[in-house]
């Protein structure tokens, strides 16, 4: 994603920078272009409205995210010598991700799934990034299969949807006032990765 | 909790889900359910503050209509199960119904209602009541099943039932993206997750 002209590099990367203090709902046009400099004509040159622009940023924020999971479980895959070890590190990843505090990259995956199921041009855009976190989920679990370490039955493509769609539709319980304790989720979690996802060959 | 409603906000409701039904994504104005209620303007504001308030029910009252059924099924095996074995049969049924392709319409619907609500605190208020009362039956069902010695007696109920109401719904990630999953894939990874953490056989 950084394919981008540098003006358009710019007004991304400031809706980008006011997202860490305020919600990507209230971000107004005037705001980025005051504190990017950049004039109403060039915006609206690089996009076709500000709706565009924020829909651009979300998808480059999400896109940080596919890397940043990708990465974290292929270096799993890689330190791990044996299926425990790598049982240990998937769970150490699950804690991470999986904890309550993740609340809010969750709330705002929910709001951009929810923009492209509605709106056509968010959904290629969001839709080329969600395709690559499932492929590369995939691949890792194909590559686990290959050690030995997840069932040959398990067809890859579906567990990494499975993995995905329960991190996400945990969404559903912060909604609510009473929420399932972190303890009991991840305990869930980890015998669902340990007994339907990698079990050994 | 729409039963105990006035019969005129009931009414409006109706009409406000049938057009969501009919066209989900179509602009829905407030002369369009006044004459296709019958009801006059007045009335509508004096049973709801606003017209967002109305749609808002509407939305919440297809987003746990599909649930309640599945909760009544539930519900019935629960009660014709003699077995574990029994039970397992037949919730690999309902599998094959709520998570089929054919239910995604729902699925769509129930993300974008729980998306709206991340912003907008008075439908997250009314949303929040008809989860809570939709989880804490999934979990009575899974209780039960606990205390029929069929349900893994280590797992907290109220978890188990928002982690299936969690894959239920995220689902949808598969529907952005240009290639899909197979629905069968689909069917055997869940059954398999019911056969061997939800409602582990007994050694």
């Amino acid at each position: 994603m950084n394919l981008f002209h540098p003006t358009k590099e710019i007004m991304v990367r400031c809706v980008i920078e006011l997202t860490k203090t305020q919600g990507i709902e209230t971000i107004t046009s005037d705001q980025v272009l005051e504190i990017s400099r950049i004039s109403k004509g060039s915006m609206y040159h690089h996009f076709k409205d500000f709706a565009e622009l924020i829909e651009v940023a979300e998808t480059v924020i999400f896109s940080t995210v596919v890397d940043d999971v990708i990465s974290r479980l292929s270096t799993a895959l890689s330190i791990s010598k044996t299926r425990e070890e790598f049982l240990l590190a998937i769970s150490a990843i699950t804690y991470g991700n999986q904890s309550a505090e993740k609340v809010e990259d969750r709330l705002s995956r929910i709001t951009y799934l929810a923009q492209a199921i509605s709106s056509e041009r968010m959904r290629q855009s969001m839709g080329a990034e969600q395709e690559r976190l499932t492929q590369g989920i995939s691949d890792l679990i194909r590559e686990a299969q290959e050690r030995g370490w997840a069932s040959l039955k398990l067809d890859p493509l579906a567990a990494s949807v499975f993995l995905q769609a329960f991190t996400v539709g945990r969404v559903i319980d912060y909604i609510s006032d009473q929420r399932v304790d972190d303890e009991s989720w991840i305990f869930l979690i980890n015998q669902v990765v340990e007994q339907v996802i990698f079990i050994p060959e | 909790m729409y039963r105990n409603f006035h019969r005129t906000k009931q009414t409006l409701i109706m009409a406000a889900v049938g057009l969501l039904e009919s066209n989900p994504t179509a602009e829905i104005t407030s002369e369009h359910i006044l004459e296709i209620s019958g009801i006059s303007k007045g009335s509508l504001y004096h049973h709801f503050e606003d017209f967002s308030a109305m749609m808002e029910y509407a939305h919440v009252f297809i987003f746990t209509r599909e649930v309640e059924r599945s909760l009544a099924a539930m519900n019935t095996m629960l009660l014709q199960s003699n077995s574990r074995e029994d039970l397992v049969g037949f919730l690999a049924k309902l599998t094959r119904q709520s998570q089929a392709p054919e239910m995604d319409a729902l699925r769509k619907f129930r993300l974008v209602t729980v998306a709206q609500s991340v912003t907008n605190l008075r439908l997250r208020k009314f949303l929040a009541e008809e989860q809570g009362r939709l989880t804490g039956a999934l979990a009575d069902l899974f209780r039960e099943a606990q205390e029929r010695g069929w349900g893994n007696p280590t797992l907290n109920p109220t978890t188990v039932a928002i982690f299936v109401e969690a894959y239920t719904m995220g689902k949808i990630v598969d529907e952005i993206t240009a290639t899909h999953m197979d629905a069968e894939a689909w069917y055997a990874i869940v059954d398999k997750t019911i056969e061997t953490v939800l409602f582990p056989a007994v050694k």
